[in-house]
């Protein structure tokens, strides 16, 4: 994904019917209504659960139907206090958050090996080496832009529940921090509390692969 | 070349674009003059750009889409006669459990009403709720089955001994000797009395 996606929150033809007025008429029971708000809201809501299922396709399209399901299941709860993509999306980071910790479960209990090694076992393992910043190396190509991005997936990956949630939904899907702090049941400022803590680990981790490159050029 | 400290948090945040319009400009100011700063936000925008790039890309294609559209709208009809069926049973789905646990109470109630309260023509009764008599009266009955062959062995006895004794009184009353008439006569009234 290069570019943030486009938030849903208004609809995309001015004749098209507004979110409330489709939740209106679902509760009036019009199964319509959800079809149009399915179709509206997939795309974006696919790709935040593609990226919080670490890009599992299958497991995204679930958690999203998942969501989906639960969200119209109790839209009698939805006051209508706040937009509802942002309640959606609130239901949906959830679906996939519990979603993870199952899959976190399942695998410690039938893959125990692979959680009996130790955290510097499993980061030596899977990172690669670092930049030889020796004389007859070549740190542009050591830092190709591949290397760089595989780096950052890898450090995003490591971060824990709440920073990676609230840094995947303001770098990859664009949404400010009060949006940020919707969907995630958080005050805004525990939101940027958590962002600033994932960008410093991030910068911290990412030291070595930045300074180098600073050097060369 | 260090950035400074009070500006890192400034730069993350111009960074997210969540900077208000008067910080932006002081920090513009201040990236004009300080090349350490400038330097870290290209090595922040570096990073976040790399987080871009390494995201999966997202875009659901159109069959999987109208698949999941599908499946929503499916699952929702299904649930949607559920509930149909359950209201013209006249059991709100709302609130299943309430429902279920004053039903089981009232079971429960009526279990224990009954256990607590003869209901009139009930033969179910406990010894608990016997008096002393009757409990005495319920042994002696006991007793009597317990021993009811030895009772009719008995009773064949007196009744066999009355014919005997019976025989040998007409004998005797019918005797010549006037003593042993009255004394079988005595003997007779003693057993009528018994």
């Amino acid at each position: 994904m290069k570019q943030p996606v486009d938030r849903p929150a208004a609809p995309r033809n001015p004749a098209d019917p507004s979110d409330e007025t489709l939740l209106d008429r679902l509760k009036e029971g019009a199964g319509w209504a959800a079809e149009v708000l399915v179709r509206r809201h997939q795309d974006k809501a696919y790709a935040i659960a593609l990226t919080m299922t670490d890009g599992d396709r299958e497991e995204a399209r679930d958690m999203t139907q998942e969501a989906f399901l639960k969200a119209f299941r109790k839209i009698e709860s939805f006051q209508g206090n706040a937009a509802f993509y942002t309640w959606f999306y609130r239901i949906l980071v959830n679906t996939c958050l519990d979603g993870r910790r199952r899959r976190i479960r399942r695998e410690r209990r039938f893959l125990p090996w692979r959680w009996g090694r130790s955290d510097a076992e499993e980061s030596a393992s899977s990172a690669e080496e670092p930049p030889d910043t020796g004389v007859d190396s070549d740190p542009l190509a050591m830092l190709s832009g591949k290397q760089l991005v595989a780096e950052v997936k890898q450090a995003v990956g490591s971060l824990p529940e709440k920073q990676q949630t609230a840094f995947q939904l303001k770098v990859l899907h664009g949404m400010t921090i009060r949006e940020i702090a919707a969907v995630m049941g958080a005050a805004e400022g525990t939101v940027k509390s958590h962002l600033f803590r994932a960008t410093r680990r991030l910068r911290e981790t990412l030291t070595d692969w930045v300074e180098t490159e600073e050097e060369d050029t | 070349m260090k950035a400074c400290a009070e500006y890192q948090e400034i730069i993350w945040m111009d960074l997210y674009e969540e900077l208000k319009p008067d910080l932006r400009s002081r920090l513009r100011r201040h990236l004009a003059a300080c090349p350490a700063c400038r330097l870290e936000r290209s090595r922040m925008g570096r990073v976040l750009d790399a987080a871009r790039e390494g995201a999966p890309e997202a875009e659901l294609a159109s069959p999987a889409a109208e698949a999941m559209t599908r499946s929503i709208t499916q699952a929702l009809r299904e649930n949607g006669n559920r509930h149909g069926w359950r209201q013209r049973l006249g059991i709100g789905s709302k609130m299943p459990f309430p429902a279920l646990a004053a039903t089981g109470l009232a079971l429960l109630l009526l279990v224990w009403g009954g256990m607590r309260f003869d209901f009139g023509g009930s033969p179910v009764s406990t010894d608990i709720r016997l008096s002393r008599t009757e409990q005495t009266l319920l042994q002696e009955d006991y007793e009597v089955i317990r021993h009811l062959d030895l009772l009719e062995e008995m009773d064949t006895m007196e009744k066999l001994v009355q014919v005997v004794d019976k025989r040998e009184y007409d004998y005797l009353e019918e005797t010549e000797d006037p003593h042993r008439r009255g004394a079988a006569r005595e003997y007779r009234m003693k057993r009528i009395e018994v």
